[in-house]
Formats: C-alpha cells, structure tokens, sequence
C-alpha cells in the first residue's frame, strides 16, 4: 500500500477516515507523528486559474486549466476529476508534475491527485469554482436591449 | 378670454390622458387578477419570483454617422459615467434607465408574466429607432403597450405608444425587435433588428419645415408624412471577471423616404460603433 511509504501527515487528506479501520489507524499514526515529520512537504495539487467566470447564471464556462502537482516521495500518481473514474493523466516516478487542458463546465469541479495504486486514496484535492457576473436570466438582461 | 379658453382645453387634455392612462392600468389590473386565478384553477403555482435587479456602472465610448447635413460626417460622444438599473418587483412595478442613447428608459407595471410571455403598461422615455445623437428639446414622456415573447436564447418584443404625456400632439409609435444571443465560448454574442414606425405627428417635430426661410433656401418646405426606421445591431459582452463586462456593438439604421427627403437629412441611415466597459454591483 502506497501510504505504507511514509507516515502520514495531519495535511493529508480527510478520506483517509472513510477507509478501512486500518486506514484509520493509519491516520491516527500520522496525527502523532507530525510534530516529527513537519518539515516535510505535503502533497500539493494547484491549478490555475481558480474561477472560471461566465457572463449569465447557467451559462456554460470555458477555460484552459494549468495543473501543478508535487509530492514528498516519488512514485506513480494520477490526476482525476472527483466525479470521473477514469484518470486525465497519469506519471510514473515522479514527484512533480504539470499539464493543461481545456474544460467547459457549469457547475465547480473538483480535481484530485490520487496514487496510480490505489486510486481511491486522495492525496491532494482542489476545487475550481464556477462562478457569473449577472444574477439575472439571461432573458431578462436580452429583454432590457430592446426597450 | 382666448388665453383662458386655450389653458382650459389644455387642462381637459390633460385630465384627458391621466384618466386614459388610469383605465389602461385599471385593465391591466384586471388583467393580471385574471391570470391570476386562471392560474391557480388550470395551472400550477408559479412558485419562481419574477422579481430580478441589476446596478452596473461604466464608460462608454461611441462614434456615429449623423443624419442631418448641417453636420460632420462623423462624430463621437462618450459618457464616462454611465449608469445602467434595472429593477422589477414582485408585486409587477419594474423601472429601467440607462442604455446609452433612446431605449431602455421607462416606469412600468407587468400585469402579465407567464411561461414566455409579459405584457407591461408603461411609461418611457425616448423612442427607439430615432437618430442617434439628437435630443429632443423637450423631453417627451409617452405612455404605452409592450408585449414581450422569450423563446431560446432569443426575446421579441413590442410596443404601441399612443400617448404623449406631455404633449399635445400625441402622435403614434409602434416598435417591435428581435434579438438572439448565442454563446462562443465565453463571449456572448447579440444580434438585433428592428422596426419603428412613427406617425405624422411626432415626424413634424423632427423633419418637417414649417416657414421658408428666404436666408436658408437649403431648407425648402417639407411636410414629413409618417416614416420607419429600420435597425440592425451586433454586439458582443465578456465577463473580465466576476464585476467587470466589456462590451461592444455596431449598428446601422436605415430611414424611410419620408425621412430621408426631408431638407435636414441627407443620409439614408446612421451607423454607430461602440465600446465600453461596466463594472456590475
């Protein structure tokens, strides 16, 4: 098991508890451990940029997302959409990464940086947030063109 | 006695058009209690509040052919400071102002708002399709009609203005417009086109000659007769971010010969470009 490599950190992830007891044990392991291990880098995921702005409520939003990864140890990660199963990209041996890609979205989303072996371990996790200039309907604002 | 006589037909005009002006919002009234309770017998409740806002404020820059000969052939005017409201409330009673030149200005009631369709009673200011860069001399306040029909990404909407509050010509005008905004990527991207027809009355006030001038045979004696605009715009807005929209247009007009053969035109539209942004509260 991936979290076998190091002690945890109180950084790490809260799914952690939705685990096995042995999971649980394992976080708690990690809880006493920090004052020991607190120099030592968490797992990180970031991307930018953080909001994607459209013009009306509902309105779909597009943007080119840049992610950036790193983690303590090297080792196999993948980076996912929380909802998907399937993973966007995946590296072998590394310990930071970075990709782009082009997203259209209408609701936040939520990616997660999750190990290649045990994918449903959450390392890391950031949310891009959706958000809209004009609260009114876009057939209202359409409307006041008029007259 | 003539003077007295004359300030006693304006009075009567006046109580005239306040108790027309009462019985249209009387109908309407009746109207929306009617929809009302045709509502609650045949239909859901529409439990959605129609009720909506906005505040933005901004500058704008624009650039326009004019109309009239005396003119340039190109002029510019920006407002720095541009104000835009909209307001409507739940109980029908809605106020809009601020588009840069003639439409958007008004005090209303809806006393229709159901699944695509409204109908307003309202009280605006400006007409729409008149030239670009030419202010009344004196603000003429009209009372009308206005039909609204929402479809996907795309609103029509009517007027039918009878009546001039404070004027004794009322004369007639009749607006009706389509736009239809598509979405590209972020960018949101409007088309519009639209139709005004305006009576003999209200054309006098703007084309028509009354007195030769022998100093100014340019101006020959005119009669306007009643005439249409027609319009045209594209326009594109783009969030910046989560209060501030750029926003752009062009448009032309074209004039009916009833405008254009009026001693002070000698073109057959107007075109206008546009650039601006808004900071959105």
């Amino acid at each position: 098991m991936f979290f076998k490599k190091r002690p945890l950190l109180l950084g790490d992830n809260l799914y952690l508890l939705k685990g096995s007891p042995l999971l649980v044990l394992a976080a708690l392991l990690g809880l006493l451990s920090k004052p020991i291990m607190a120099k030592e880098p968490a797992y990180s995921l970031t991307t930018k940029p953080k909001e994607c702005v459209s013009l009306y409520q509902g309105q779909t939003c597009y943007l080119t997302l840049d992610f950036d990864w790193s983690a303590p140890v090297s080792g196999d990660y993948c980076l996912f959409i929380k909802t998907n199963s399937r993973p966007m990209q995946c590296w072998s041996k590394e310990s930071v990464g970075s990709f782009s890609q082009e997203f259209e979205t209408d609701k936040d989303l939520t990616f997660e940086l999750r190990s290649r072996e045990a994918s449903d371990i959450v390392l890391a996790s950031t949310t891009l947030t959706l958000s809209w200039v004009y609260k009114v309907p876009n057939k209202k604002r359409l409307a006041w063109r008029l007259f | 006695m003539e003077i007295n006589q004359s300030l006693m037909n304006n009075h009567s005009m006046t109580i005239k058009k306040i108790t027309l002006c009462a019985y249209v919002l009387f109908l309407a009234l009746s109207a929306k209690n009617l929809s009302a309770s045709e509502n609650e017998s045949t239909l859901a409740p529409q439990n959605e509040s129609q009720a909506y806002s906005f505040f933005e404020i901004g500058a704008v820059a624009r650039a326009y052919t004019p109309l009239f000969n005396s003119r340039d052939t190109f002029e510019t005017d920006s407002q720095p400071l541009t104000l835009r409201f909209g307001i409507k409330w739940d109980n029908g009673i809605f106020m809009n102002f601020g588009n840069f030149g003639t439409r958007g200005n008004g005090v209303g009631y809806n006393f229709y708002d159901y699944g695509d369709w409204e109908f307003d009673a309202i009280v605006h200011l400006g007409l729409s399709g008149i030239e670009i860069g030419r202010t009344a001399s004196v603000a003429d306040f009209r009372f009308g009609l206005r039909a609204t029909h929402y479809s996907d990404n795309g609103v029509f909407r009517m007027i039918a203005s009878p009546v001039s509050i404070n004027s004794d010509d009322d004369g007639f005008y009749l607006g009706s417009w389509y736009v239809k905004n598509w979405q590209i990527r972020n960018w949101n991207i409007h088309a519009i086109t639209g139709a005004s027809y305006f009576s003999a009355d209200i054309m006098d006030n703007r084309y028509s000659t009354f007195f030769f001038i022998p100093e100014r045979p340019e101006f020959p004696n005119y009669k306007a007769g009643q005439g249409v605009v027609l319009e045209f715009e594209v326009g594109a807005s783009y969030a910046l971010n989560r209060d501030w929209v750029f926003e752009a247009s062009l448009g032309q007009t074209l004039v009916s010969d009833a405008i254009f053969d009026s001693p002070f035109v000698d073109k057959r539209g107007q075109t206008y470009a546009s650039v601006g942004i808004m900071y959105v509260f």
